[in-house]
C-alpha cells in the first residue's frame, strides 16, 4: 500500500508552488486515494455526565459499516484505556486530570470521543452514528475558572490542578509605598489556531504488527514513541511520515485521542483506516488556547518610573490536562514583565479545569496573554499620570547599557537573559511609523465625523530557538543534489525554503539542488519538533552543521581519490578541484557516486551532525496599530500595522515577513473576533464558521514590517525565530489605539474587544 | 456501496474532461469531484459554505461545492483548480499567485486560485474596497492577505478608490 499510495501523483514532491495547480498531497487526498476504511469519532454532546451506556449492536448492522468500538474493546484488547502523557511540563500533580484515549464512565466536555465507526465512508459512518444508544446521566457543570473551586468536582478532587507562582523582588513592599498603583481585572477570551485543514490521519498496518502513519507533524518522534508505548510496540516499528500540511499554528500535531484512536482501529482490523475530522469536529476538540482571568497591579513613581507589576491569575484549561501541560501557565508568569526594568514581581497562576474543550499551545502561548496584561497596566499609568504612552515606554525600556539583563525571573523553566538588541530604537522606528501612518490618515477630509483615528504601539520580548537539540541528516544524490533531513515539521511557514537557503549558502549550490524532505522516521530517528519558534534556529544551525561536516568528508574522499593532501584542494560551488591542475576535479554527485561503490551498504556521500544548545534565544519587538473607531456603532476598523522585530540574521526576508503579517492577522482575530464562547451550562456556541469569526481580506490592515538585526550570539545563523513574532503585542496595540481615537483613558479589559465595549466607551 | 442503497449514474463535464460517476443523490459535488473524479485539488476547509476552500466555478462562475449535489450538476461546464489546460486564465492566476508570493500552507490557495480566475471570466468591476470584500468570499488563516491582494489587484485592476479615503 505504502509504495502504491506514494508512488501516485499524490507524492509529496517539489516546492510550494505545486500548491497553486492543487497538486498538493495533505492528509485528507490521501485518505480518498485509499477510501477503503474510514473512521468517525461519535462525541458526547454532553459538557459533563456519567457514562452509563454505550450501545453499538444496531450501529453494527447499519449499511456500509464494518466494525464500532467503544472504551470497553480498548479495555478489552490492551487491559486498560490508555492516557495521553504530558510531552512536557511533566509534573505529578497533573497525572489524575490527564485525558483518556476515549471516555470510559464519565463524560466532561462537549466533543469527547464515546465511541467509534469504521465505515466504507464517512456519509455511512455519519449515518450509523444516529443509531448509537449513548445513555448519559447528567452533571452539573463547571465554567467559571474563578469559581472553580466550588462544590461541582470534575475528578472527585479540587478543579484546580495546581497553583503556580513566580517573583523577583519585594513587590508587596513597592506596591505599599509608591506614588502610583494601578489594578485592573483583564480578561484574555479564549481562542485558537483553526488551521483551514482539519485534523487527520492515515494508518496502514504492515508486516509483524507494524505501522505506518501518515499525518503526523509538530513533534513526530515524540508522538511515534508515545503511540508505540500506548499500543506495547517499539517505536522502531511506527512509522510516522508527514504529508503536505495546511497550517499548524501550534494546536496540530500534539497527540490527541485520535492519534491513537485511528492507528489502534487499523491494527484491531488489520486494514487501513483513514480519519479526516469536519470543522465542527475541529472547533470541538482540537486544543483551544488563551481563557486567562488576570486581576493585575502595577506601580510607578510620580515621574513614570516603572517600579513594580503584580498579577493572580485563572487559566482555564479546559476538561482535561493535555500534552503541554502547565507550560502556557508557567509562560505566561514568564513573560509578564516583559522589556520593562521593574525592580520587582509578583505572579501567581491557578491552573483550573472545567467543563470546556482541553486546551494546548497555540502561537505565541503565554505571550498574546501576558503583553496584553503587562501593555494595559503601562497605558494605566500611563493615563493616571497623563504621561503619553509612548513616553512611559521609552522611559522604561531595558537599554544595550543593561544588558545582559537578568531579573532572576524564569521561562519554561530556564533563566531569561536578554543579552541583545537595541530595544529603545527598534520601538522609536515602529512608533515613528505608525505615528506618521495615523497623521496620515487624520488629514484625509472626507472621513465621516463618527469615524475617530487612535493610534499605539505595545511592545513585548519574544522567545526563540529553544533546546535542546535538533539533528540533520545531508544526503547527496548521483546528480549532485542532496536531501536534506530533520526532526522539523514543514508546515506552510516558508522552513523549506530557508533551510534551501542555508544550505545553498554552505554548499555553494543552487536553491533548486536542495530536497528538503519532509520528517519520516525511517529515515531520520531522532528529533524534536516544530513548535516555539524554534526550527529556523535549531533545524537550520544543524542542517548549516552538517553542511561542514560533509564539505569535510567530501575533502577528505577527494584527498584519497586524487592522492593529494586536503590542503590541495579547492572547494567551490559543488565541485572539488586540485591546486594547480584543473583536470584533477570532481563534482560532489561524482563523489558521492564513487562513495557508493566502495561502501558495503551502498550508501553515497552523506552527513549528519546535531545542533544543542541550553539558552533560549530572546528578541526584543514592538507591534504599532492604526485604527478607525466608529463611535456611533463601536465598530473597530485595525487600518494599519506596523510589525518591529529584531530578528537578528534574515536568512529569508521574505519568509520573514510573511511569518510576521501571517501572525499579526492571527493576533487581531484574537483581539476583535475570535472567540470560543460557552453557554452556561459548557455548551460551545461556536462550533461553525458563522460564529468562530476568523479575519477575511476586508478586515485586514495593511501591514508593513520594520526589521532590527542585532545577532545574538547562541547560534551559527545568528537568527533568531520569528514564528510567533507577529503576534504578542498586536492586541494591546488595538486596545490602546482604539483608547486613543475617542481620547480616554486605559479601561478595555477584554479579548476580544466587542463593538459594545467600544460603544460604551465612545458614550459615556 | 452497500448493497440496496440509491444510486444513480452521472455524467460531468469538469475541465472539458468527461466523468461518468455512479453515486448517490447526497454526495456533494466536492466528495464527488474529490473522490469519484480524483481531483483533490478541490479542499474541503469548512463544509459550511464559509471558508471557500472548495470553489469551484460552474458555467464560469465561482461556487461553493460543499453545499452542491453533483447530481444536479449534469450538462454543466465546471472547472477546477487542476483544469489549467482547459482554462488559461486559471494558469495566469496561478503564476501571478507564486509571483506575489500570495501562500504559505496552501490549502485555501486552489479556492483562491479559482475565485480569481471566476471574477476574471466575470469581468469584475469595482475599487479596492469592493476588491476586498470579493475576496472576503475565501478565508486563509496563513498569509494575513497582503499576497493575495497584491495578486488580486494586478489581476483586476480596482478603479481608482472613491470610498478608500472614507475611513
Amino acid at each position: 500500500m505504502s509504495d502504491s499510495l506514494i508512488g501516485t501523483q499524490h507524492e509529496v514532491v517539489g516546492g510550494p508552488d505545486r500548491y497553486v495547480t492543487g497538486a498538493g498531497c495533505y492528509i485528507a487526498d490521501l485518505a480518498s486515494v485509499i477510501g477503503e476504511a474510514t473512521l468517525f469519532v461519535v462525541r458526547s454532546d454532553v459538557s459533563h455526565g456519567r457514562l452509563v451506556n454505550v450501545g453499538l449492536d444496531e450501529v453494527r448492522r447499519a449499511p456500509g459499516v464494518i466494525a464500532a468500538f467503544s472504551a470497553s474493546d480498548v479495555r478489552a484488547d490492551l487491559g486498560s484505556v490508555p492516557v495521553i502523557e504530558p510531552r512536557i511540563s511533566v509534573s505529578p500533580v497533573i497525572i489524575p486530570f490527564l485525558q483518556p484515549v476515549i471516555a470510559v464512565d464519565r463524560v466532561r466536555y462537549v466533543g469527547e470521543p464515546v465511541a467509534l465507526i469504521v465505515a466504507v465512508d464517512r456519509y455511512f459512518a455519519e449515518d450509523a452514528a444516529t443509531l448509537v444508544e449513548l445513555e448519559i446521566e447528567p452533571l452539573d457543570s463547571v465554567v467559571d475558572s474563578r469559581e472553580a473551586s466550588g462544590s461541582i468536582q470534575l475528578f472527585d478532587l479540587d478543579n484546580e490542578v495546581a497553583r503556580i507562582e513566580s517573583s523577583f523582588g519585594d513587590a508587596a513592599a513597592v506596591f505599599q509605598t509608591a506614588d502610583v498603583v494601578e489594578t485592573l481585572t483583564i480578561t484574555v477570551g479564549r481562542h485558537s489556531g483553526v488551521p483551514m485543514e482539519t485534523r487527520g490521519l492515515v494508518a496502514e498496518p504492515g508486516p509483524e504488527g507494524s505501522l505506518t502513519i501518515y499525518g503526523a507533524s509538530k513533534v513526530v518522534h515524540a508522538n511515534q514513541k508515545a503511540l508505540a508505548g500506548m499500543l506495547g510496540l517499539s517505536t522502531e516499528s511506527i512509522r510516522m511520515r508527514e504529508v503536505d500540511v495546511g497550517g499548524a499554528f501550534g494546536i496540530r500535531g500534539e497527540f490527541y485521542p485520535e492519534d491513537f484512536l485511528v492507528p489502534w482501529a487499523a491494527k484491531m482490523l488489520n486494514r487501513t483506516v483513514s480519519w479526516v475530522e469536519d470543522r465542527r469536529e475541529h472547533l470541538l476538540s482540537a486544543n483551544q488556547s488563551r481563557d486567562q482571568i488576570h486581576v493585575a497591579s502595577i506601580a510607578a513613581d510620580e515621574r513614570g518610573r516603572l517600579l513594580a507589576i503584580s498579577t493572580e491569575f485563572w487559566i482555564d484549561s479546559g476538561a482535561y490536562i493535555r500534552t503541554v501541560g502547565l507550560r502556557v501557565a508557567d509562560l505566561t508568569l514568564g513573560e509578564i514583565p516583559g522589556p520593562y526594568r521593574f525592580e520587582s514581581y509578583s505572579g501567581v497562576a491557578h491552573c483550573v479545569v472545567s467543563n470546556r474543550t482541553p486546551t494546548g499551545t497555540y502561537r505565541s502561548p503565554g505571550r498574546f496573554e501576558s503583553s496584553f496584561v503587562r501593555e494595559r497596566m503601562v497605558d494605566r499609568v500611563a493615563a493616571r499620570l497623563e504621561i503619553p504612552g509612548d513616553e512611559i515606554r521609552r522611559r522604561n525600556l531595558i537599554r544595550v547599557s543593561d544588558m545582559p539583563y537578568r531579573s532572576g525571573i524564569r521561562s519554561a523553566g530556564k533563566e531569561v537573559v536578554l543579552d541583545s538588541g537595541d530595544y529603545v530604537s527598534l520601538f522609536e522606528r515602529v512608533h515613528g511609523r505608525t505615528k506618521a501612518l495615523a497623521d496620515e490618515l487624520q488629514h484625509v477630509t472626507s472621513r465621516d465625523e463618527s469615524e475617530k483615528v487612535g493610534y499605539a504601539t505595545g511592545c513585548f520580548i519574544e522567545k526563540s530557538g529553544l533546546g535542546p537539540f535538533e539533528d540533520a541528516i545531508i544526503e547527496v544524490r548521483d546528480d549532485g543534489t542532496v536531501d536534506v533531513l530533520t526532526g522539523a515539521s514543514y508546515l506552510g511557514q516558508g522552513l523549506q525554503k530557508a533551510l534551501s537557503n542555508v544550505v545553498s549558502k554552505a554548499l555553494g549550490i543552487p536553491v533548486d539542488s536542495v530536497h528538503i524532505v519532509r520528517v519520516d522516521t525511517d529515515r531520520i530517528d531522532v528529533g524534536i519538533g516544530t513548535y516555539a519558534s524554534r526550527s529556523l534556529v535549531m533545524s537550520g544551525s544543524a542542517v548549516h552543521l552538517a553542511c561542514q561536516e560533509l564539505l569535510r568528508v567530501a575533502l577528505e574522499l577527494a584527498a584519497e581519490e586524487f592522492e593529494v593532501g586536503t590542503e590541495d584542494l579547492i572547494y567551490d560551488c559543488g565541485r572539488i578541484s586540485t591546486r594547480g591542475a584543473p583536470d584533477f576535479a570532481m563534482s560532489l554527485g561524482e563523489l558521492s557516486q564513487r562513495r557508493s561503490k566502495q561502501s558495503p551498504m551502498g550508501e553515497g556521500l552523506t552527513a549528519r551532525a546535531r545542533f544543542d544548545k541550553e539558552s533560549v534565544t530572546y528578541g526584543f519587538g514592538s507591534h504599532g496599530a492604526v485604527v478607525v473607531t466608529n463611535a456611533r456603532t463601536g465598530i473597530v476598523h485595525v487600518k494599519h500595522l506596523v510589525l518591529g522585530y529584531d530578528a537578528g540574521a534574515l536568512i529569508d526576508e521574505g519568509v520573514v515577513v510573511g511569518q510576521l503579517q501571517g501572525g499579526a492577522l492571527q493576533a487581531l482575530g484574537g483581539a476583535l473576533f475570535e472567540r470560543f464562547s460557552y453557554d452556561n451550562v459548557g455548551n460551545p456556541l461556536a462550533t461553525t464558521f458563522m460564529d468562530y469569526l476568523l479575519p477575511t481580506a476586508s478586515e485586514a490592515p495593511s501591514m508593513e514590517v520594520v526589521l532590527a538585526s542585532s545577532m545574538p550570539l547562541d547560534n551559527p545563523l545568528k537568527a533568531r525565530g520569528v514564528g510567533e513574532a507577529g503576534i504578542p503585542a498586536v492586541a494591546a496595540a488595538i486596545a490602546s489605539a482604539v483608547e486613543s481615537s475617542l481620547a480616554c483613558g486605559a479601561t478595555l479589559h477584554s479579548t476580544p474587544i466587542m463593538p459594545e465595549a467600544v460603544w460604551e466607551l465612545a458614550n459615556t | 456501496m452497500p448493497e440496496g442503497t440509491e444510486h444513480r449514474r452521472v455524467t460531468l463535464t469538469v475541465n472539458s474532461q468527461t466523468y461518468e460517476v455512479d453515486i448517490e443523490p447526497r454526495r456533494t459535488l466536492a466528495d464527488v469531484l474529490r473522490d469519484q473524479c480524483g481531483l483533490t485539488g478541490t479542499h474541503l476547509g469548512c463544509e459550511q459554505g464559509v471558508c471557500g476552500a472548495c470553489t469551484v466555478l460552474i458555467d464560469g462562475s465561482p461556487a461553493r461545492s460543499c453545499l452542491l449535489f453533483a447530481a444536479g450538476f449534469e450538462n454543466r461546464e465546471i472547472t477546477t483548480v487542476e483544469g489549467r489546460e482547459h482554462d488559461p486564465v486559471l494558469a495566469k492566476v496561478q503564476q501571478v499567485i507564486i509571483e506575489e508570493d500570495a501562500l504559505q500552507c496552501g490549502f485555501c490557495t486552489p479556492g483562491f486560485v479559482v475565485l480569481l480566475t471566476g471574477l476574471i471570466h466575470m469581468d469584475w468591476k469595482g475599487d479596492e474596497s469592493d476588491l476586498a470584500a470579493a475576496m472576503s468570499s475565501n478565508i486563509c488563516r496563513c498569509t494575513g492577505y497582503q499576497g493575495l491582494m497584491r495578486a488580486a489587484r494586478r489581476l483586476l485592476e480596482p478603479t481608482a478608490d472613491s470610498t478608500s479615503d472614507q475611513v
